[in-house]
């Protein structure tokens, strides 16, 4: 799953995804602002047939809370 | 010998008017207010002067006019903001630093007597004037709705004690050649995320009508913490709508709404009239009314103008839903590019969407501020 993320995270910001760890934060470190977020969400949501409240998307700050959502609610 | 004389005369005001299209009648990238527009501040019933005072000089080098200065009193922006503030507006002059200090100190002698502390600017009576010192892009044609100055103010302005406050970037955006769809797949996602839709209305008055009204409040609170900015009074809602209607074209305004019909987003492009205003030196002659209604009805350039966002969803890339549209609407009537007017340099979000076009930022401005 890590991997699946680094892979979407590094193509959709157009960053190395050898610097991506689970510490690296979204906004800070990535660049990412709140439309790259949509899209990453979006990805996911299709890919995964889930949908991912905005409630939820406060808590994606770094790479290691997307994870931690995803593992828990697959 | 150098003067400064308060605009009081008909004369004197005429020339303070004209002084700018006299300093800049070679330059082929400044672009004149509309006179009739501008001569209005000298009206005592002029749509701001219920909350706000101004003065106006005109400095003579030997006799001749070689300068002028705005001072503006912006009791709702002081009152907003807890502040003791003038600003200055409509500086214009020749290259001589000491008719730049006898216009600026003028202005200043004159926030100081109102008991007023700091001085800001270049800004209008509110953030719909013309605002910002251009400090980079001096090549580039002015919008028509900002101003174009010379790249020696900036050096006569920060002579005489001022410092940077806030800056403005601009940019000039173009469809990407190789457009993958990425902000019209965005868009249809965040409608149906969101449970979003379009406004419409059979025309464009029409579409006033029913939106424009709200849209002022949606401004309002959509700008609210934005540098310069003061709430929208009725006389300023008037005048807008009254310049609306004459040159705004429903395809190039829109209006997101959501699932309970209240406005959510609504963002307004205007035709570039720059070309069509310059050629006449900002009067409305025959020929000029002639070249302003080809570029209202077949414009080649279009210049964002305004939109907001309900404060709840400024995350949520509705912006995204208007870039959709700008592009198919460039692509429908082979625009060429469109001019994004002023962003603040803090204003990530927005400087990050033109990113994603084919843009280049081509300008900078700069407000200033001094203490009194």
């Amino acid at each position: 799953m890590l991997e699946k993320l680094v892979k979407v995270l590094a193509e959709q910001l157009m960053v190395d995804p050898e610097t991506i760890t689970e510490n690296t934060r979204i906004k800070e470190d990535l660049g990412a602002d709140s439309l790259d977020i949509l899209q990453i969400v979006m990805t996911f949501e299709e890919e995964y047939g889930i949908t991912i409240p905005d409630d939820d998307l406060a808590g994606f700050e770094t790479v290691g809370d997307i994870l931690a959502y995803f593992e828990k609610n697959e | 010998m150098i003067e400064i004389r308060e605009a009081l005369t008909k004369k004197e005001q005429k020339q303070f008017l004209e002084f700018p299209n006299e300093l800049y009648k070679d330059n082929p990238y400044y672009v004149p207010p509309l006179y009739l527009d501008e001569k209005k501040i000298f009206r005592p019933d002029y749509v701001y002067y219920d909350t706000c005072e101004a003065v106006y000089f005109n400095a003579y080098k030997d006799g001749v006019m070689a300068g002028r200065i705005s001072g503006i009193l912006q009791t709702a922006s002081n009152k907003k903001h807890n502040e003791k503030r003038i600003r200055f507006t409509r500086f214009d002059a020749i290259d001589d630093l000491e008719v730049s200090k006898a216009l600026f100190d003028a202005v200043e002698e004159w926030g100081r007597k109102k008991g007023m502390d700091t001085i800001c600017g270049p800004l209008g009576f509110s953030d719909l004037e013309r605002e910002g010192l251009l400090i980079e892009g001096f090549d580039q044609l002015a919008t028509f709705e900002e101003q174009y100055n010379a790249d020696y103010y900036q050096k006569h302005i920060e002579a005489l004690g001022y410092e940077k406050e806030v800056d403005w970037y601009e940019s000039q955006i173009r469809v990407p050649k190789d457009y993958d769809g990425y902000f019209h797949k965005m868009s249809e996602y965040i409608m149906k995320r969101y449970n979003l839709h379009w406004g419409s209305a059979k025309n464009i008055n029409e579409f006033i009508d029913k939106y424009l009204d709200k849209f002022f409040d949606l401004l309002d609170e959509s700008y609210d913490l934005l540098y310069g900015t003061v709430p929208f009074t009725d006389n300023m809602k008037k005048m807008m709508l009254s310049n609306f209607r004459m040159i705004i074209k429903q395809k190039y305004v829109d209006a997101v709404l959501d699932e309970n019909e209240n406005l959510v987003c609504l963002g307004i492009c205007f035709p570039a009239l720059s070309e069509a205003v310059q050629k006449s030196g900002g009067h409305l002659t025959p020929p000029a009314l002639a070249r302003l209604l080809k570029a209202i009805n077949r414009p080649k350039v279009l210049d964002f103008g305004l939109i907001g966002v309900k404060k709840e969803y400024l995350n949520r890339g509705v912006s995204a839903c208007f870039a959709a549209r700008v592009i198919d609407v460039m692509r429908l009537d082979k625009i060429e590019h469109a001019e994004t007017n002023l962003n603040l340099e803090y204003n990530a979000a927005i400087r990050n969407l033109w990113k994603r076009f084919d843009a280049k930022e081509h300008k900078v401005r700069r407000a200033y501020v001094k203490k009194l």
